[in-house]
């Protein structure tokens, strides 16, 4: 590698010429914590979602055991929540401030923001050929405000009157007026900013991404041979720009009349005594602002993970993924119609019965591309070379949670079918199957695949396998059981399940449930100690360490600002060159063009160095315009290293 | 697994640790028994709890690093031998058919706590949708996942030496999408068929009986409204609501004076009936679930939604069929509503009609007219 | 597969294409409110008021600053720094103007007995809109205000006039959502 650090950098547009030379000496601050490397972005959108969502699980654990035993006191419980939990009982409203706080720190911070945020920054400039992020800065402000909605969303754990309550998707009147519970006081206030910088945090990654997949593609990577991960974390960042603004809307409207006295939302309302002047407010207005993202929402988690699970599954089974081209159109066709499917979730609300008809109809669309996808994912499987790794693993988790979860939503999207089950645990077991556990494993499966390229090291194997065994079996036995509780017409969000016939009946399954999910809870553990051991002391990584084809891998281990210490990749064949007969290794990375076949390149070797292909490529147009006539060596190109001023070159 | 340095200083620890905790727990039982009698302050039975699972958890610790320990200066590993390939797969078949096996089984085993057959008109609709539903899904989750446990089995590394280059067979795809979409559009059809009738579109058929009650929720519970002699349900406004008018009847439209409000907390519907049901809120949202009526709607503020069903199986019938004396119709609040939201129950009692009727002759009407005015009105069904 | 070399790259400017794509994002905000608004238009609470009209003096002096900048944009183009400064000063003047001229028309609600709070929802929507409106505006003033200093100290290079130029494209888009606002909150008023 040293070499390489000495050699010019060769800029590879104007874009970029600028932010390259104020980096001369990076200091704690700027390398770690303001850094504008989109991989250092990506760790720490990484870091920061795997914390609240372990934060957010645990939160899992404690309403868990109340569901469980609803008569038992556990004094623990006093020690941690203090007046939350008088003698060991948890409070009701405490109670559903943990299921609010749970719902949104999982939906939203772990697989929105630390899902996309970690994987669109990784990969989307490496896979594509980019030197960094279209805007380095503003993608450096979106984790920032990512940061600081997280540090408002946890501050409302220690306000007063708790956090917000109302449930995740915060329905008003509840969230709007605080003397129906205490969360509706300040947590709620708290709760509304945190999402608003979230979702600017979001939107500023978005607009990032967008450009960058839209603009800075390496030469010869044409938009039919852009990595399926790609293609989703794009179409994600499409739909969060066109879905999180209304939702905003809808959460200042509602801080409008939850502080300031108007009327959006309120009417007719008799509460604490008293009657509000507020008239003529609607509430179904809320819902349908609200499920107008909340729907695409469900995709945004979704999509990425069904496309870093494309990638580990043809990596791993060394076979091009099946039917690109259907996938790539399952994915925008996926993300269309998430559009037109909202109130799916109002079938009950007392909404027009024929907007029932009309939703119902375009809800089982959905179901066509996404069972293709699935499809798609096992004749990949098929006549393939599965190396069953933990990457794979939890690919393969991916998809048998999608199917497991996916298949239900055919009774939750059907307008009378939904009827018996709106609300009840048959939901709660669909979205945890479809959408958590599913989008959980992927981000486990790509934090396992790319960790080498992230740290240079590879995490433990075998602590991996445990770890999915564990993970795959006890998510299984939390959540499936869910689904006959919901025929059970068991409801959600309730405190207890003693006070009806119906739902006292299934208090075995439920203790069942909750040591099932203690058990995976605290089984998460061997994944915290496997990443940061492997962080530190895990195995040094090769460069291409699966073998696979795309161009995150032609990229040194060590980050450097820019990615490639001379000119970037060019691209010569599409991302799932696995298997080609005749071919001399059982991949062909995208950078290696068939002259360098003919040339006998080993790119197979272990210490092959990709440089040497791709330096040799004629430069483009805008580079012959870029490269500054004198290459004076730069200092600058390393961010993970120090510079090594002393390099020996001279005397050889 | 490097981290030399740490071994033996871990190991060192381990043993005094294991000092400590011995120690602690000899002197945490001697306190625990002299304070039992001096009213401790301290929990020490929690303490002592508390160490024991804190020493749990060092051992399990230590016990890992001691296997690491030796395997390093041994040489010795155990799963050397293990093909990851072979051994995951093997996993996965055990892990995929004890699974398919347990999901089966739970279907059976939990039938009987599910909710017994559908006491409503259109819910038998809603339930034969419902199994037909089930009878392609959980196939389909079954065969799917035999598919995918199929391909781990017949092409994971090592028994596969070498995969295909198959980009993509226009007939299996063509395939998958007509075996996807003949199920979805049958469903979807279906569904629409059947959600045209429940909401809308009911009308009493001849010789039939209808009835329209109010159901009126808040923090936190349920009440309910019978219209009197009139049949009809009288106007009401929430800014009306206080002191013993709970619902904020107007009091001045005749039809309101008639209005009852049963004491008890308990909804009694005339069996065979076409029921419909007024649904409002006082304060926030809520939502009229039935479960055994396959009935659900949101009580929204400021909005007057309304159901519709026939109820057809009698409480008496019903707990016959399920041999449970005890058995009860409930009506739960299914919209999250505050902290006691789970507590929002409502006994509903199916009846015949000269039940029915009996039961609402006892009821009393909302309405105590001023002691000059009484006389004006007769018929208050007293 | 063969290597093909075509270019499918858009031809923007990166950052001139983050700024179109943020204002969709803004476009989909105020769509948002624009159909609350709608929603909400034909329930029987809906009652109509008059804006007054200093808004739209306020809407003339808001298109005048679109063509205050072009003006000076103009100039630079053509290599006269003193139009830029001009231009820009009257740009950022007549930006003051207006919002100074919304709090005016704000507080002329006021005294007509015209509050956020209440029930009269035309009112609120009114208040809400033309607010975030303004809260827009003054990010707009920022970045105009930043280029009328760079300006006075002629250091606006060949460089610099790319983020000159975006900045009066945001200019420009908020001149037209004010544009559209205010129709669309006038003509909800009369039908
Ligand atoms: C071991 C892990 C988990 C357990 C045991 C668990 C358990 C639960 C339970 C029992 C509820 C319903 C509570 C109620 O209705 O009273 C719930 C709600 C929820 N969970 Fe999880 N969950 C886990 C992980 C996740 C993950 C990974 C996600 C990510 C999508 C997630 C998202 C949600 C959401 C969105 C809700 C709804 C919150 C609401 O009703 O407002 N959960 N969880
Ligand atoms: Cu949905
Ligand atoms: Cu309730």
């Amino acid at each position: 590698m040293a070499t390489h650090l000495g050699t010019a950098v060769q800029v590879a547009s104007h874009q970029d010429a600028h932010h390259h030379d104020h980096h001369h000496k990076e200091s704690f601050w700027t390398k770690y914590i303001f850094s504008q490397d989109h991989k250092t972005i990506a760790k720490q959108f990484l870091l920061t979602g795997f914390t609240a969502g372990f934060i957010g699980i645990l939160l899992s654990g404690i309403f868990r055991l109340q569901l469980a035993y609803p008569d038992v006191s556990f004094p623990f419980l006093e020690t941690i929540l203090g007046k939350w939990a008088p003698e060991g009982r948890l409070d009701p409203n405490f109670y559903m401030a943990l299921v609010t706080m749970h719902g949104t720190i999982l939906v939203f911070w772990l697989l929105t923001g630390g899902l996309s945020g970690t994987f669109a920054n990784l990969l989307i400039p490496l896979q594509l050929g980019a030197r960094d992020m279209a805007s380095p800065f503003l993608n450096m402000l979106s984790f920032h405000f990512f940061f600081w909605g997280t540090v408002v969303l946890f501050a409302s754990f220690f306000v007063e009157t708790g956090p917000a309550a109302a449930g995740w998707t915060v329905y008003p009147p509840l969230s709007a007026l605080p003397q129906s519970m205490p969360g509706s006081g300040l947590g709620m206030i708290l709760w509304i900013i945190a999402l608003v910088l979230f979702v600017v945090g979001v939107l500023m990654g978005g607009l990032n991404y967008i450009t960058t997949v839209l603009n800075m593609r390496t030469r010869g990577m044409s938009p039919m041979r852009m990595p399926l991960v790609v293609w989703a974390l794009f179409t994600v960042a499409v739909l969060g720009l066109l879905s999180f603004p209304p939702a905003v809307a809808a959460f200042i409207l509602l801080l409008f009349d939850h502080s300031l006295g108007t009327s959006f939302y309120l009417s007719d309302i008799y509460i604490a005594g008293q009657a509000l002047p507020q008239q003529g407010g609607n509430v179904l207005l809320y819902l349908h602002l609200f499920w107008f993202l909340g729907h695409p929402e469900v995709y945004i988690v979704l999509l990425p993970a069904l496309g870093i699970a494309s990638e580990l599954i043809s990596t791993h089974a060394r076979k091009p993924i099946f039917g690109y081209k259907v996938m790539v159109y399952s994915i925008l066709g996926i993300a269309f119609v998430s559009f037109i499917v909202w109130a799916h979730h109002m079938f009950v609300s007392g909404m027009n019965p024929l907007l029932g008809s009309i939703f119902t109809a375009t809800t089982l669309l959905v179901a066509i591309p996404s069972a293709m996808k699935i499809f798609n994912y096992i004749f990949t499987l098929w006549k393939g070379r599965i190396h069953l790794n933990t990457p794979m693993l939890f690919a393969i988790g991916t998809v048998s949670f999608f199917i497991s979860g996916g298949l239900t939503g055919f009774f939750l999207g059907v307008a009378p079918m939904d009827i018996p089950l709106h609300n009840t645990y048959f939901v709660v077991g669909h979205f945890h199957l479809v959408m958590g556990v599913s989008a959980v494993f992927a981000m486990f499966g790509g934090t396992y695949h790319w960790f080498p390229r992230l740290w240079g090291r590879m995490m433990n194997e075998r602590l991996g396998y445990i770890h999915f065994w564990l993970t795959f079996i006890g998510a299984n036995l939390v959540f499936f059981p869910m689904y006959y509780m919901g025929f059970g017409g068991v409801p959600r969000r309730y405190y207890a399940f003693t006070e009806f016939a119906f739902t006292s009946k299934w208090q075995d399954l439920n203790v069942f449930i909750t040591i099932a999910a203690i058990v995976t809870i605290l089984g998460q553990l061997i994944f915290i100690y496997n990443f940061f051991y492997s962080m530190f002391y895990g195995k040094k990584a090769p460069r291409n360490p699966w073998k696979a084809t795309t161009l995150e891998w032609s990229a040194p281990v060590e980050h450097l600002h820019g990615n490639w210490p001379g000119k970037l990749p060019v691209v010569h064949r599409w991302a799932y060159e696995y298997s080609k007969p005749g071919a001399p290794a059982d991949f062909i990375p995208q950078y290696i063009s068939d002259e360098d076949i003919a040339r006998g390149v080993r790119w197979w070797e272990e210490d092959f160095d990709p440089s040497t292909v791709i330096d040799r490529e004629e430069p483009t147009e805008g580079e012959k315009l870029a490269v500054a006539p004198e290459t004076a060596p730069s200092p600058a190109l390393s961010i993970n290293q120090k510079p090594e001023p002393s390099l020996p070159e001279a005397g050889q | 697994m490097t981290c030399m340095r740490c071994l033996p200083v871990l190991g060192a620890l381990g043993v005094v640790w294991a000092q400590i905790g011995a120690a602690a727990r000899a002197r945490a039982s001697e306190l625990a028994m002299q304070q039992a009698k001096a009213a401790a302050a301290i929990d020490w039975g929690g303490v002592l709890w508390a160490i024991i699972w804190i020493e749990t958890i060092a051992i399990l610790l230590l016990s890992a690093r001691l296997i690491q320990l030796v395997v390093r200066y041994t040489g010795y590993d155990p799963f050397a031998s293990w093909d990851r390939d072979r051994a995951n797969m093997r996993l996965w078949m055990a892990v995929g058919a004890v699974g398919i096996a347990l999901a089966i089984w739970g279907a059976f085993k939990y039938a009987p706590f599910t909710l017994p057959e559908s006491a409503s008109l259109h819910g038998r609709d809603i339930d034969s949708l419902r199994s037909f539903t089930l009878s392609f899904t959980f196939p389909a989750f079954v065969l799917v996942h035999a598919l995918l446990f199929y391909m781990i089995w017949r092409y994971y590394n090592g028994k596969s030496q070498r995969a295909a280059y198959e980009l993509t067979h226009h007939g299996l795809e063509r395939g998958a999408l007509i075996a996807i979409s003949i199920p979805v559009f049958i469903i979807a059809a279906w569904g629409i068929y059947v959600w045209s009738k429940p909401v809308h579109g009911q009308a009493p058929s001849e010789g039939q009986r209808s009835l329209e009650i109010e159901v009126v929720a808040e923090q936190f519970q349920w009440r309910a409204r019978y219209p009197g002699a009139d049949g009809k349900l009288g106007r009401y406004h929430y800014t009306l609501i206080g002191g013993e008018n709970v619902l904020g009847l107007d009091f001045t439209d005749p039809k309101a004076q008639d209005d009852i409000l049963p004491t008890l907390k308990e909804i009694h519907l005339p069996v065979g009936a076409l029921v419909t049901i007024h649904v409002r809120s006082k304060d926030v949202l809520h939502s009229l679930f039935l479960p055994h009526f396959r009935t659900h709607i949101y009580a929204v503020p400021g909005q007057k939604n309304q159901v519709m069903f026939v109820p057809t199986i009698t409480t008496k019938e019903m707990r016959r069929k399920l041999g449970d004396p005890e058995f009860d119709y409930e009506l739960a609040c299914n919209q999250l509503c505050g902290g006691a939201h789970y507590n929002m129950r409502m006994k509903v009692v199916v009846e015949t009609w000269e039940e029915y009727q009996q039961w609402l002759s006892q009821q009393k009407p909302a309405y105590t007219p001023p002691a000059a005015v009484t006389s004006l009105k007769p018929n208050l069904n007293l | 597969m063969a290597t093909s070399l075509t270019r499918t790259q858009v031809r923007l400017h990166p950052k001139e294409l983050i700024l179109w794509l943020y204002l969709a994002t803004t476009a989909m905000l105020f769509a948002g409110f624009s159909s609350a608004y709608l929603v909400q238009r034909f329930s029987e609470y809906w009652k109509t008021f008059s804006i007054p009209s200093l808004f739209w003096l306020n809407t003339a002096i808001l298109l005048l600053s679109s063509v205050t900048w072009h003006w000076g944009y103009q100039g630079h183009r053509r290599g006269n720094p003193w139009q830029l400064q001009l231009g820009l000063m009257a740009t950022l003047s007549l930006g003051v103007i207006f919002l100074i001229g919304q709090v005016m028309g704000w507080q002329m609600l006021v005294k007509q007995g015209f509050f956020l709070a209440g029930n009269h929802k035309a009112v609120s929507y009114f208040y809400v809109l033309t607010g975030l409106h303004a809260v827009h505006l003054v990010a707009g003033l920022i970045a105009v205000g930043y280029w009328t200093y760079k300006a006075l100290r002629y250091q606006v290079d060949a460089q610099g006039s790319l983020g000159l130029r975006l900045a009066g494209i945001f200019w420009h888009a908020l001149d037209g959502l004010w544009v559209y606002l205010i129709v669309f909150l006038q003509v909800n008023q009369l039908l």
